[in-house]
């Protein structure tokens, strides 16, 4: 059995004082996805920032693959998370958002920005003012970094926001592909999705 | 521009950008000073020749008083959109990103304010020398202001009251700037070379260029975790 | 070495320190209460007329004093944002919040003072002199680092804040410090001193020492009490700050 891609063994989460996550273990190996379910506030966002490595469990450990999360290190390399917010600055357009991010981060990406534009249907939009694009479009902009980096986890919080039918099919399939390369993908949504491999489930309690 | 590290290029251009796309915003660090600036003749007694005796302390003052209140925009957008985390997730060096946001920063607010010196200083019959000397001491205290701001503006962002936390926070350090920059102009306007308040402010924005990239990096972290 | 080792790490943790601080505290009291009588009699009687300014200088056992604290106060806050921002130590984190509002408060008894200081000599109850301005942007120093505290709800992402800002205070705190007084030889103000004058009679230093002890006994004790406050609030959900509240509770019951 191959070393999961991500371990992790009895992590507590608070945020603001207040417990959000008790005593939480799972592990996820390449070609497994997990997803994330329960109430508002139960805690999905803050579990896969600790996952992202932004923020430090108060007790347990989260293990990446070939890595412990002890120092906060991000890379590209290991893991892209896409949070709630979209993270585009408005007044530049999608691909001076794109070029910026291949030109400062480390290590580079795999794909330029214009073909992963051009792989989400965004050819017509490239140029225009992200303030001017809609919200299922930003959404997919947000998205683009899943093609542009080679990481063997993705974590995905609420990905299916503000997505119509095909762009939603092509995330589907974009996962699948993920999955079939043996990466390994946590996924926090409450929209039905279809998958091709089997989801397992991890539904967080409310904490009071 | 290649004597900058490719990070600190495109954040800058990236910083230029962005302010060019809405025109009016940048103008709001000018037209703040001109405003300050304004706000003196109106309060001080109107002895004849006494607003000229002081031009420089105020101009400095009003100065410091204008890039304090635009360093909030610095990260302000980014962390609100985002962009910040974003940013730092995909394994940028935020050192190198805090010096080129730290250099856009005074690229649209120190630099205009210290150029708008000139003709301003002029008008109130202010001595050449006098002129070069301010225009200098706003372009390094200036350039000072935006690197300890940014560590600063990076600690408070999205913090409720975070405009006015920062102001407050960053005054009293940049005190020694106010204190030597007006004196070299006060004392240029007397005929002598400032050699010692020169020396003082490089000094400062020595030291500032070498401790608070890193300041706002650590700080960029602290606020996203 | 090791020993120390041990004792430190002993110490770091939340609920030991809590029990020693407890002992300390009681121990501190007698020798404070015995510094500080013995410095006001020392300041108010013992201590000579000064030739100059008369009765007025014995403000002097309080400014002074103060004026050290509030600088000591800064230190200790430095050494533990070094440790918060390094190491992450939770007391640490603790300590900086305790010691923050302490610093203020002895800056602000020294700008009193030396404000009451000045008057009997100049006419004013303010003036612009190199110690008085520095300890005023002392004071806006610590009211910032309290107030970020304050904006920040979550407690360890406010004590890492802070502590970054403490040391970025720190690196500035001396530049400050002699920018102002650079300042104010410009200026050829009054200046609201008794030391450096050639010499100081020792029956005018002893209780200048002395106080002094005495408020950083003071000091100790009321940091350690806020400390205190701040170990049960970060261990609020463990068994030991629980029984320790209610076997207070059952003790002031039975009273």
């Amino acid at each position: 059995m191959s070393k999961p891609i991500l371990e992790v063994t009895n992590i507590s989460l608070s945020r603001a004082q207040k417990l959000v996550v008790r005593d939480l273990s799972f592990s996820v190996s390449g070609g497994e996805i997990l997803r994330l379910s329960g109430s508002n506030g139960s805690g999905k966002t803050t579990i896969l920032r600790a996952l992202a490595g932004l923020i430090l469990p108060d007790n347990g450990k989260v293990a990446r693959l070939e890595e412990k999360l002890g120092n906060i290190t991000t890379s590209s390399n290991s893991v892209i998370y896409i949070a709630h917010r979209h993270g585009l600055e408005e007044n530049l357009s999608p691909l001076e958002n794109l070029n910026f991010l291949s030109q400062v981060c480390t290590p580079p990406p795999i794909r330029d920005g214009v073909s992963v534009l051009e792989t989400l249907g965004l050819k017509t939009s490239m140029h225009v003012p992200t303030a001017r694009l809609s919200a299922g479009q930003k959404q997919r902009i947000s998205l683009a970094r899943l093609l542009m980096f080679d990481a063997p986890l993705w974590l995905l919080d609420e990905p299916f926001t503000a997505l119509d039918t095909s762009s939603k099919k092509q995330l589907e399939s974009m996962i699948d592909a993920h999955l079939d390369r043996k990466g390994a993908v946590v996924l926090a949504t409450h929209q039905r999705f279809n998958c091709k491999s089997h989801v397992l489930k991890h539904s967080l309690p409310m904490i009071p | 521009m290649t004597l900058f590290p490719r990070a600190v290029n495109e954040t800058t251009s990236r910083e230029l950008r962005k302010t060019f796309r809405s025109p009016s915003e940048i103008f709001y660090p000018l037209i703040f000073f001109v405003l300050v600036l304004t706000m003196f003749p109106f309060s001080i007694p109107p002895v004849p020749g006494l607003f000229n005796s002081i031009a420089s302390g105020i101009l400095w003052t009003a100065a410091l008083l204008a890039i304090s209140l635009s360093l909030e925009t610095l990260f302000k957008a980014d962390y609100s959109s985002g962009a910040l985390e974003v940013i730092h997730l995909s394994g940028a060096n935020l050192v190198l990103v805090a010096i080129g946001k730290s250099l856009g920063h005074w690229i649209i607010s120190g630099l205009p304010i210290a150029l708008l010196a000139f003709p301003i200083g002029w008008a109130l019959d202010l001595n050449f020398l006098t002129l070069w000397v301010l225009v200098i001491t706003l372009m390094l205290g200036s350039a000072t202001m935006s690197l300890t701001g940014s560590s600063i503006s990076a600690l408070t962002v999205g913090l409720r009251g975070g405009g006015f936390l920062l102001v407050m926070l960053s005054l009293p350090f940049f005190v020694p700037l106010l204190i030597f920059g007006s004196s070299a102009a006060t004392n240029a306007s007397l005929g002598i070379v400032p050699e010692a308040e020169l020396y003082f402010l490089g000094g400062m924005f020595v030291l500032s260029l070498t401790v608070a990239p890193w300041a706002t990096a650590h700080a960029i972290k602290i606020r996203l975790g | 070495m090791m020993m120390m080792m041990n004792l430190l790490h002993k110490y770091a943790s939340l609920k030991n320190f809590y029990f020693l601080s407890v002992k300390l505290s009681r121990w501190l009291v007698l020798p404070f209460v015995f510094t500080l009588v013995y410095g006001l009699i020392g300041a108010l009687w013992i201590a000579p007329q000064d030739y100059q300014q008369g009765e007025s200088f014995r403000i002097m056992y309080v400014h002074v004093p103060s004026a050290w604290l509030s600088m000591f106060v800064y230190m200790n806050m430095f050494g533990a944002a070094i440790l918060t921002l390094i190491w992450r130590v939770k007391l640490s984190e603790i300590v900086l919040r305790a010691c923050a509002p302490l610093g203020a408060i002895f800056t602000f008894l020294a700008l009193i003072t030396g404000s009451i200081w000045g008057k009997p000599m100049w006419g004013t109850w303010w003036v612009w002199d190199a110690r008085l301005t520095s300890e005023l942007l002392l004071l806006f120093i610590y009211f910032g680092i309290i107030a970020l505290f304050q904006a920040i709800e979550d407690r360890r992402m406010a004590a890492k804040a802070c502590a970054l800002m403490t040391v970025v205070g720190a690196v500035n705190i001396p530049i400050i410090h002699y920018s102002v007084q650079w300042w104010s030889t410009l200026h050829q103000g009054p200046t609201v001193s008794k030391i450096g004058t050639p010499s100081i009679h020792l029956d005018m230093l002893i209780p200048l020492i002395v106080m002094s002890v005495a408020f950083t006994l003071y000091f100790i004790i009321m940091c350690l009490a806020r400390i205190r406050i701040g170990i049960r609030e970060y261990d609020k959900n463990s068994t030991w700050v629980k029984n320790l509240v209610t076997s207070t509770l059952q003790k002031e019951h039975n009273q």
